[in-house]
């Protein structure tokens, strides 16, 4: 290890600060005359000195008002060998030493390369694709959902979806601004507003697809693996854009999991307890599209109605169950 | 300050109006109030249900004597807290001599809302049960205990039966008020001729026809009688809803045009049906409703009301949604209503639901079927259906039909009729 090279405020993105041994030495510490100089009042004019011996190199404690860690781990005596890899904490500064040969992480594949490869080239694209998700979000919500046809209604709900859109990319590229000095405004605009878009389809066609089933379960299930699938496809894209973690997809994919489940958790709770007093059903009704939406006899129907009949006998028999046991064991 | 200033002058109110009553009826009246009064008003007790752990009473209202060996009437729901929770509560009397004592629990009718209870102590006197019919008109006298503010007689109007309704009720043209429930009803000869149960708006009170009370005696006397009230409660209210449900299956059904629709019309006389157009200009589409309901209900506890029976029908056209829109409004008014006949899970359980697509004669419909069971009365379900046509793009019909207190087989037969019944005009 010829050279020792130590690196100190390390960002996602970029190594803030990071400096070279030179013939054999490294000094630092709050003083001038150091190698490397920090300015943090926890440290001694003169701290730390690194110098080589032969092929490794050892760290000369020099101050010992504050405790130096090495690894985490106080040190105890005035010096101590130091390999490649280790991170030292001197006051309240971070470092880490590294030989110049020491391995680096293998290459990802970077993708959608042209999304993301520097400045968004055109801000029409963002905007463009924003008026996109908002046109069809209002289009849908009018021509699918309006009873009233007062075209007024729905553009105050589309406009907050939009404003929400533009709300989410600002936090993402605020978020992008610390973690990797990049905003991409642009970029977090176009993929929240194509998730969006995705999702208004998703939506609509799962109405569709899950109607034939006719069960209010099967609506409640969909409606909340659209909301999963929503978030984790932004999450992904946002935190891939925003910052620098190994598995942006396998990250997003559980905090989604996570806010779904506390989401669902809060309104399982919340449910008022008259609630239980109306019943729940599949509510859907579609048109008829090319007779693709088929029945059952009135018979079969019947015949299934009978069988939710003997549950409820059933659950009726399972609530007495325990009072019977009770009573059978009194004298 | 205020509310006693308020109570002065209501005071003062029903002072000056209590004067005007006597005035306008004293030449012909006031005397046989006043002496039925002075007869009969040994006869007639207060009935306390007692809460056992504070001692104090829990709810209050009359009953009168009707055997020498001591037997009252009063009504079911005066004494139901008790017959639900007899580990809670006990009954008590209080009769016109201020003696007081217990009362024990003989016999129900929970469709009629009658009971009969025991004093346990003999006296010759007893209220005599009339046999003859009044007219309308005719001047009745009723008695009992208002709010616990002592023992009083009203005189009011007999009306005759109440029409189209699914228990008789006699129609009183006279103010009953909480507390009097149980008391006797009588004609000027002293004979009762109703039992005091309910009150329905200005002068407008209900009545037990006394017939239910003297079949009640009668079965009581034949010892037919059960002393498992729940048992009897669960038969009387199966035994009711057979013979309505019945009615119901059994009744021609009689085709009602409405627009392109053909439905059974009104399905049973106690039902009482409305009707409204939606067609304001701001609407985008219109709307024919009727609706049908039986206003009548049994009272089974302060928990739980059944035998209510609704049946609703909405044919819904436009010229302006595309079908996308007006599928939406499909799914708007594709709700099942609500019985409000119980606010407590003691009394049922969730409701369980089928939800499917029916291909009947008349085309598609989208079905949903809910039931939910009662948990003290076994057999017995809150049913209710609703289908909406789906076959077309610009017009449909919505058909609900619902009943509390039914069991699932007829629920299921009356669903299953009408549904088959509905039908487009060609």
């Amino acid at each position: 290890m010829e050279t020792l090279v130590i690196q100190t405020g390390v960002q996602h993105g970029r190594i803030a600060e990071i400096a070279r041994s030179r013939d054999g030495l490294f000094t630092i510490g709050r003083g001038f005359d150091n190698d490397m100089v920090l300015t943090d009042p926890h440290i001694a004019p003169q701290q730390l000195k690194f110098q080589r011996e032969n092929d490794h190199w050892k760290l000369i404690i020099l101050d010992d008002t504050n405790p130096v860690m090495l690894n985490g781990v106080a040190v105890a005596v005035n010096s101590i060998d130091v390999k490649s890899g280790d991170r030292v904490t001197v006051g309240r500064v971070k470092l880490a030493l590294f030989a110049e040969d020491h391995p680096v992480a293998a290459t990802r594949k970077l993708r959608l390369l042209n999304l993301l490869s520097g400045k968004p080239s055109n801000p029409f694209i963002p905007v463009v694709v924003l008026l996109l998700a908002a046109l069809l979000d209002y289009c849908v919500v009018f021509f699918e959902k309006s009873t009233n046809l007062k075209w007024e209604d729905p553009a105050m709900a589309v406009l907050t979806s939009a404003l929400f859109t533009v709300v989410w990319a600002g936090i993402w590229a605020v978020t992008g601004r610390i973690a990797r000095h990049q905003h991409q405004f642009g970029t977090q605009v176009i993929v929240t507003a194509l998730v969006s878009i995705f999702s208004t389809l998703l939506m609509t066609a799962t109405d569709y697809l899950v109607y034939p089933f006719h069960s209010a379960a099967a609506q409640e299930i969909a409606g909340w693996l659209v909301a999963f699938i929503t978030l984790a496809l932004l999450l992904r894209f946002n935190l891939m854009i925003a910052t620098n973690l190994q598995r942006p997809a396998g990250v997003a994919a559980l905090v989604a999991g996570l806010t779904i489940a506390v989401v669902f958790g809060l309104s399982y709770l919340g449910k008022n307890e008259f609630d239980r007093f109306e019943p729940v059903y599949s509510s859907s009704i579609k048109p008829p599209i090319l007779g693709i939406f088929d029945g059952v006899a009135p018979d079969d129907y019947f015949m299934d109605l009978a069988e939710t009949v003997k549950d409820l006998e059933n659950e009726l028999l399972q609530l007495k169950e325990p009072l019977d046991e009770e009573s059978g064991e009194l004298p | 300050m205020n509310t006693l200033d308020d109570c002065r002058t209501t005071w003062l109110r029903l002072l000056a109006l209590f004067c005007l009553c006597i005035y306008s009826g004293l030449v012909a009246a006031q005397p046989t109030a006043r002496s039925l009064f002075n007869d009969k008003e040994s006869l007639v007790y207060q009935v306390r249900v007692i809460d056992l752990a504070s001692g104090d009473k829990y709810s209050i209202g009359s009953g009168f004597r009707i055997s020498e060996s001591g037997y009252l009437a009063t009504n079911f729901h005066v004494v139901s807290s008790f017959v639900h929770d007899p580990d809670k509560y006990r009954l008590e009397y209080i009769a016109a001599d201020s003696s007081t004592g217990d009362l024990t629990l003989l016999a129900i009718d929970v469709v009629h809302d009658l009971a009969i209870v025991d004093v346990g102590s003999s006296k010759g006197e007893t209220l005599a049960l009339a046999t003859a019919d009044l007219s309308k008109g005719d001047r009745i006298y009723s008695m009992g205990n208002p709010q616990d503010l002592g023992m009083t007689i009203i005189e009011g109007t007999y009306n005759g039966f109440v029409e189209n309704s699914r228990y008789r009720k006699i129609l009183f043209s006279g103010s009953l008020n909480a507390g009097m429930s149980g008391g006797p009803a009588l004609n000027a000869a002293g004979e009762v001729i109703g039992i005091n149960v309910a009150k329905g708006g200005e002068q407008l009170s209900f009545l037990v026809p006394v017939q239910h009370l003297a079949q009640l005696v009668q079965r009581f006397e034949q010892g037919t009688t059960q002393e498992d009230f729940a048992a009897t409660i669960r038969a009387a209210l199966l035994a009711d809803q057979d013979e309505f449900y019945q009615a119901l299956l059994d009744a021609p059904l009689q085709d009602k045009q409405m627009g392109k629709l053909l439905i059974p019309g009104k399905l049973h006389e106690s039902l009482k049906c409305w009707g409204h157009t939606v067609d304001e200009d701001e609407s985008k589409y219109e709307g024919v409703h009727q609706h049908c309901k039986s206003e009548d209900q049994i009272f089974v506890s302060g928990n739980l009301y059944v035998g209510s029976f609704n049946y609703d029908v909405e044919l819904i056209s436009t010229e302006e949604l595309n079908r996308f829109q007006f599928y939406s409004l499909l799914e708007g008014r594709f709700a099942h209503p609500s019985f409000w006949n119980t606010q407590n899970m003691d009394e049922v359980t969730d409701y369980e639901c089928h939800d499917g697509l029916v291909n009947l004669e008349s085309g598609s419909w989208k079905v949903s079927t809910c039931l939910r069971a009662y948990k003290k009365y076994d057999d017995l379900y809150d049913a209710t259906m609703i289908m909406v046509s789906t076959d077309y793009a610009a017009y449909a019909a919505i058909v609900k039909v619902g009943g509390s207190g039914v069991s699932a087989e007829n629920a299921t037969a009356v669903f299953k009729r009408i549904m088959e019944a509905v039908s487009w005009r060609r």
